[in-house]
């Protein structure tokens, strides 16, 4: 059997007002326990939890914040959860000077689907989800 | 010219003659004006592409609005950003306007990268 191949590019969403966090190889309840954590920490209103692929989740925060602050806040995350995966990428976004996530499919992976959200959705949440129907829609 | 704070204007640029009459007024633009890139929200597409030979990761960043989004996508799809500058943040209209000036014609690859 022969593999399709896709030649598309990978369609993400970026900004540097939203805070996003990137887990990699993590449980869900510890996603979930990093994402309560830090929004009761930092004041961020609400969280809504992506789940990218097995293990794989995202995270995105309500609450529109300065891109120093979003800095510290995804940081601070990444310190304390010891995650490598979140390390490697809050340096990657820090290096870009905005933070993305990914909308659209990515080879066998699925585009990431929401399955937790908790507190306000009515900031940047909702903003992220206006133009993640925009991106699949392109996709 | 001098700036004034309106209680229906906000902040506006105010001139007035030498007895402080009112002559004319404009508004101040908001910050955000002077920053578009600041805070906008893009869509970036990136992933390993080749022009001639090779592979090298690449990545348009096009903020604006949905429609003109949607069209530079699809052009994305074709011209990958040339290889002097490998990561382009663009206006999605200005990249339909002149998509050759940021990128050339090439393919993109299935091939793993990070975000």
């Amino acid at each position: 059997m022969t593999r399709k191949l896709s030649r598309k590019p990978i369609l993400g969403y970026t900004d540097r007002t939203t805070v996003k966090l990137d887990f990699d190889g993590e449980l869900f309840r510890k996603v979930k326990y990093w994402a309560d954590r830090a929004m009761k920490h930092f004041r961020l209103g609400g969280y809504v939890i992506l789940k990218s692929s097995r293990d794989h989740y995202h995270v995105v925060f309500n609450k529109t914040e300065s891109w120093e602050r979003n800095t510290q806040i995804i940081a601070w995350v990444a310190l304390l959860s010891r995650n490598a995966g979140l390390k490697k990428w809050v340096l990657m976004q820090c290096i870009k000077g905005a933070s993305t996530l990914r909308v659209s499919s990515k080879r066998e992976k699925a585009s990431p689907r929401i399955v937790f959200s908790e507190g306000k959705q009515d900031q940047e949440i909702a903003t992220f989800k206006r133009w993640r129907r925009l991106i699949k829609k392109v996709d | 010219m001098k700036s004034e704070n309106w209680r229906n204007r906000g902040k506006v640029f105010v001139s007035r003659d030498e007895h402080g009459r009112f002559k004319t007024w404009r508004a101040v633009p908001a910050q955000s004006a002077f920053r578009s890139d600041y805070g906008a929200k893009s869509v970036a597409i990136y992933g390993y592409a080749s022009i001639d030979w090779g592979r090298r990761s690449r990545r348009y960043e096009f903020h604006g609005n949905g429609r003109d989004i949607f069209r530079a996508v699809r052009l994305a799809l074709r011209i990958v950003p040339k290889d002097e500058n490998r990561y382009v943040t663009v206006s999605a209209r200005e990249f339909l306007m002149h998509p050759y000036r940021y990128g050339k014609e090439g393919y993109w690859i299935d091939k793993e990268i990070e975000s």
